[in-house]
């Protein structure tokens, strides 16, 4: 009894420093945003109070699920090109590449930006498709267009297009590992049955990178339909996302209220969307070798 | 007998210096059940796998009846394999394994049923067949596996070490029934192995692999009594291998003298006159300890000193050392109470005897 205190004691004792840490910049905030969800907002700031005002406000006003309704497109449209660039890359990777050290380098190749500042990759992308950008110049100098065009940026598909170069790494990486667990003798197995490599694909090595699939989709979603740098560097009126939303009332309009409210919604949104994704993972993974 | 798989001069190469297979030429009749025996590196897998389609040989041709496969994928070979840990797609239970290639080759469903269904009895797994991989024994699914690839009816079943990653008591019994399996269905079998038991109890013919190269083909029995080569003699249970010169070439019967004994060694066309230096070979079984007083006059006999009795349970394996300094082994049964009683001493000086006939000589530089 007493050794098992003790053991105890000490388990917490190596985990209280990143403890402390979790409780004050994951909880705390939490709490203070939940608690400021029902505040009324009051001219110029707002009062402590109970109430679903802000609830009903989200509801009730269609501006603001519609906002919620166009993240989740663009996420989801995010997610989806994410995975047919993704998934054809991470095959190509641990199918056909021979060499380990070409593996090495090509999918290294998708992680070093991860170290890039996420402003300047968001950035990049203003400059390749603005009027002045790589994109316009070359379409004018090879005569396709006679002026540039604003055509590329300040719309959805500009922002699909940053995003999906930005979170896609998070799309790769489970899917890569995914498909790497998957031992190599079982497309072996699949065509000495007498079937042929794109019915082996389908039937055997998608079936055992769902896992990986759906964790990729995911991580992807979610990090996309949270951003708000993107939006605004390239977002334009029609990119304007959630959280562009939350930034304004925590800013400009100042009604925090609102904002925290904003917020808990789309952390009951994201809990979900994880939760599920992790179930149907555990329901598609199955022991290998 | 008609030849179900030739194999025509294929060589191998893995990058660009590893010699995987080196003009190896191999005829396989039908109904016959052969086993690809070697240490591991021989290249007796990369043969399967290049029959299989699996690796497409450098050069040579590979011929499955009468059609030439050498270019022909995996997919479109009408054999199945059963390879070394079985390969069973773990998201599918035993019986969609088995129904797989069925169903992708467009079967229809009643018949494919039927045809699973009747596979899954014949290897006892019908109280299974709903399981998933991995929530079966590793006998289970070495037997779904064959399953799986017995239900196309191949023409020729390949087998992976099939028996490698189970345990020693289930080996043996998978061993036989592999065998009688095979003797039933009246299938080729082309089986690799490095277990020299398994190729010795359960194949019709072994060939045996040596650095890309077939060292010998034969039956089991060739192959234990009549080694082609000192590899093989090694390679093949436990033999003793000694120093001698010939001294004398009469007929067929060569003499030989060792330390200070005459032996006669059975005809061998390693040797090619008097004065040659020679491995002398004999298998621990086939000597025997000479009692004082017992006829020995037609066996060669050594005088030789016990260094070690080794107790193996159903036999003893007595160590002698010879005057060459080399080991020589000869297994006493225990058949009786009174065989244990008659075991020499350690530091005895005895007699030990075997027959001309088991006596076989191998150049001596062919030793390693």
């Amino acid at each position: 009894m007493k050794h098992s205190t003790r053991r105890t004691f000490e388990k917490y004792g190596v985990l209280s420093a990143p403890l402390v840490w979790t409780f004050i910049f994951l909880f705390v905030p939490y709490i203070l945003l939940f608690t400021y969800s029902f505040y009324i907002k009051q001219f110029p700031t707002f009062t402590p109070a109970f109430q679903f005002g802000n609830y009903a406000q989200i509801i009730a006003d269609s501006q603001y699920y519609q906002v919620i309704f166009r993240s989740a497109w663009i996420a989801g449209c995010v997610a989806l090109s994410a995975l047919f660039l993704a998934y054809p890359f991470a095959y190509f990777l641990v199918f056909k590449v021979r060499s380990a050290r070409v593996r090495m380098i090509l999918y290294m190749a998708v992680i070093v930006p991860l170290w890039v500042s996420y402003l300047l990759r968001a950035y990049t992308w203003k400059t390749i498709l603005g009027n002045e950008g790589i994109l316009n110049s070359f379409l004018v100098w090879a005569g396709i267009f006679a002026e540039p065009s604003d055509l590329f940026l300040y719309n959805k598909f500009s922002m699909i297009l940053t995003l999906t170069y930005i979170f896609i790494p998070f799309t790769v990486m489970p899917i890569y590992t995914a498909l790497e667990k998957i031992p190599r003798n079982l497309t072996e197995a699949s065509h000495d049955l007498g079937v042929g490599p794109l019915q082996t694909f389908w039937n055997v090595i998608l079936p055992l990178s769902m896992p990986g699939v759906i964790a990729g989709m995911t991580f992807t979603f979610c990090l996309a339909s949270g951003d708000f740098v993107a939006p605004m560097l390239v977002g334009g009126p029609d990119g304007f996302m959630i959280a562009n939303l939350m930034t304004s009332q925590f800013g400009a309009a100042m009604n925090w209220p609102l904002g925290s409210a904003l917020a808990m919604i789309m952390l009951v949104v994201v809990l979900t969307i994880i939760s599920l994704s992790d179930k149907f993972q555990r329901a598609g993974r199955v022991e290998l070798g | 007998m008609r030849p179900i798989i030739r194999i025509e001069g294929v060589t191998k190469t893995f990058g660009s210096k590893v010699v995987a297979i080196q003009d190896v030429s191999l005829s396989i009749n039908e109904g016959e059940f052969v086993t690809l025996l070697g240490p591991s590196g021989c290249g007796k897998t990369t043969i399967l796998r290049m029959v299989a389609g699996f690796e497409m040989p450098d050069r040579g041709r590979i011929i499955l009846g009468d059609e030439d496969v050498t270019d022909v994928p995996p997919y479109r070979r009408p054999l199945n394999m059963v390879f070394q840990d079985f390969a069973l797609f773990p998201h599918m239970t035993i019986a969609q394994n088995i129904n797989y290639g069925l169903k992708v080759k467009g079967i229809p469903k009643p018949q494919a049923k039927k045809a699973v269904e009747d596979v899954l009895k014949m290897v006892e797994l019908v109280s299974e067949s709903e399981r998933r991989p991995n929530e079966l024994s590793g006998g289970q699914r070495q037997r779904a596996a064959l399953a799986r690839a017995l239900v196309h009816k191949p023409k020729v079943l390949l087998l992976d070490e099939p028996l490698s990653s189970l345990d020693a008591n289930l080996r043996a019994q998978l061993r036989v029934e592999l065998k009688h399996l095979h003797e039933k269905l009246g299938l080729t079998f082309l089986m690799v192995t490095h277990d020299q038991t398994e190729a010795l109890v359960m194949a019709d013919r072994v060939v045996l692999m040596q650095d890309g190269r077939i060292a010998q083909d034969g039956t089991p029995e060739q192959i234990y009594d009549h080694p082609a080569s000192i590899y093989v003699a090694n390679f093949i249970g436990t033999t003793n291998l000694f120093h001698g010169r010939v001294v004398a070439i009469n007929g067929g019967d060569i003499t030989i003298s060792s330390g200070d004994q005459e032996l006669i060694a059975r005809p061998s066309l390693a040797v090619s006159g008097i004065g040659d230096d020679v491995a002398v070979c004999v298998r621990p079984e086939k000597a025997r300890i000479v009692s004082p007083g017992t006829d020995s006059t037609n066996l060669n006999t050594m005088t030789v000193t016990v260094e070690e009795l080794l107790y193996h349970g159903s036999s003893v394996r007595v160590q002698f050392r010879l005057k060459s300094d080399d080991l020589f082994l000869v297994d006493v049964p225990l058949a009786t109470a009174s065989d244990r009683d008659r075991l020499p001493k350690t530091g005895e000086e005895i007699t030990v005897g075997f027959a001309p006939g088991n006596t076989t000589i191998f150049p001596w530089e062919e030793r390693r």
